[in-house]
């Protein structure tokens, strides 16, 4: 089993690609959200003031830790994975587009319930987190298909 | 574009369903993890908290302020006089500390008052109390209008729509009516006005407090 996923496969490009594209808008988004917060300055958020009220509330912390660097290491490793993904192409061993599917899969399962947050319990809206809620969103999709319909089709 | 799980190899398909599994279970650990403590008493300066008091129930000596959430004066209490008297006292279970409202600037005042015994209900008032100390910017000039104090609640995590309804029906103004009624029937005329087992504090300085304090526990309390 343990050898099944070191075995090289034939990869598009695509799935890679986007992730490394949009783990980098990850990595915006979060660096923005990390840099206010530990520069205490005020939010520029789109359509309000929702961004100051989000990332104040208990929610954008887990275990004293705030979410954004959570969101921020998520985001970098993807970004990792993809290069390196990349730069193993054609062969690319099946952990890392399994690793990349994991991560994303969790980032967008944690991130429905943190706009579950924003909408229903505190009512504010913050354009950053919805910005990296979409892109592990993306994430997600791009590798769910490249998982079972590309890579399916060209090797493996 | 269909999904073609069929295209996939046995093992490859049952790695990402594992993986799916192993994904689910971090996500829900996370959502776990982040949900604030509802149940457990709010941390308000390593003190238990009852509603609008602070310290033990059976303490021997009972300090009462009657406070405005506009009052500058106020303010400067909770932010400054508040931790010395929690240090020395109420978190030694000497003395137990009782918010009463005593809102006379405005109806900005009012709403204050009665947004933080909204927030009493949810168990948080003395995290709300912090929280509108640290807003306050003057008499009536929106910062304590009822959108602007649902935003609070929201921000400090506590369930938006009991909150939201619990403003909109008014139904702490009578809690808060009695609070002011009782301060007048004590003869409380300005904020913050203290009071050490019922005995009314011209001179909210800690030291003098502390004096006072110090003189009702040699004395056995009440």
């Amino acid at each position: 089993m343990i050898g099944f996923l070191k075995s090289p496969v034939r990869k598009a490009a695509f799935p890679y690609l986007g992730t490394a594209v949009l783990s980098f808008i990850g990595i915006t988004a979060t660096v923005y959200l990390g840099w206010q917060r530990l520069s205490g300055s005020a939010f520029w958020c789109l359509g309000g003031e929702g961004c100051g009220a989000v990332n104040a509330s208990p929610y954008a912390e887990l275990n004293g830790i705030p979410l954004v660097f959570l969101g921020l290491s998520v985001y970098l490793v993807l970004f990792i994975l993809a290069v390196v993904s990349l730069r193993l192409r054609p062969a690319i061993p099946l952990v890392l587009p399994l690793a990349i599917f994991g991560f994303s899969l969790a980032g967008t399962l944690f991130s429905l319930y943190l706009t579950w947050i924003e909408g229903v319990i505190l009512r504010a809206w913050c354009a950053w987190c919805l910005v990296s809620a979409g892109t592990i969103f993306g994430i997600f999709i791009i590798n769910l298909l490249g998982l079972t319909r590309w890579e399916g089709e060209s090797g493996g | 574009m269909p999904l073609k799980m069929s295209a996939c190899p046995p093992n490859r398909k049952l790695y990402i369903i594992l993986t799916s599994v192993l994904a689910v279970a971090v996500a829900v650990t996370l959502i776990w993890l982040n949900r604030p403590g509802t149940d457990a008493p709010e941390p308000a300066g390593g003190v238990p908290v009852e509603g609008m008091s602070r310290g033990e129930t059976g303490a021997p000596v009972t300090i009462e302020v009657y406070s405005d959430f506009q009052c500058p004066w106020c303010r400067r209490a909770a932010q400054e006089v508040q931790p010395i008297l929690d240090e020395r006292y109420i978190a030694t279970g000497k003395a137990r500390m009782v918010y009463r409202h005593f809102p006379f600037l405005g109806m900005e005042s009012v709403w204050a008052a009665e947004a933080a015994t909204c927030a009493s209900n949810q168990g948080a008032f003395w995290s709300y109390h912090d929280l509108l100390f640290a807003n306050q910017q003057g008499e009536n000039r929106g910062v304590f209008q009822q959108e602007r104090l649902k935003e609070f609640a929201g921000r400090l995590g506590l369930e938006r729509n009991e909150f939201d309804r619990c403003l909109d029906s008014r139904e702490t103004l009578e809690l808060v009516r009695r609070d002011f009624e009782l301060g007048k029937a004590a003869g409380v005329q300005g904020t913050p006005t203290f009071f050490i087992n019922g005995k009314v504090q011209q001179n909210w300085q800690p030291d003098t407090l502390a004096r006072v304090i110090e003189s009702e526990l040699k004395s056995g309390g009440r």
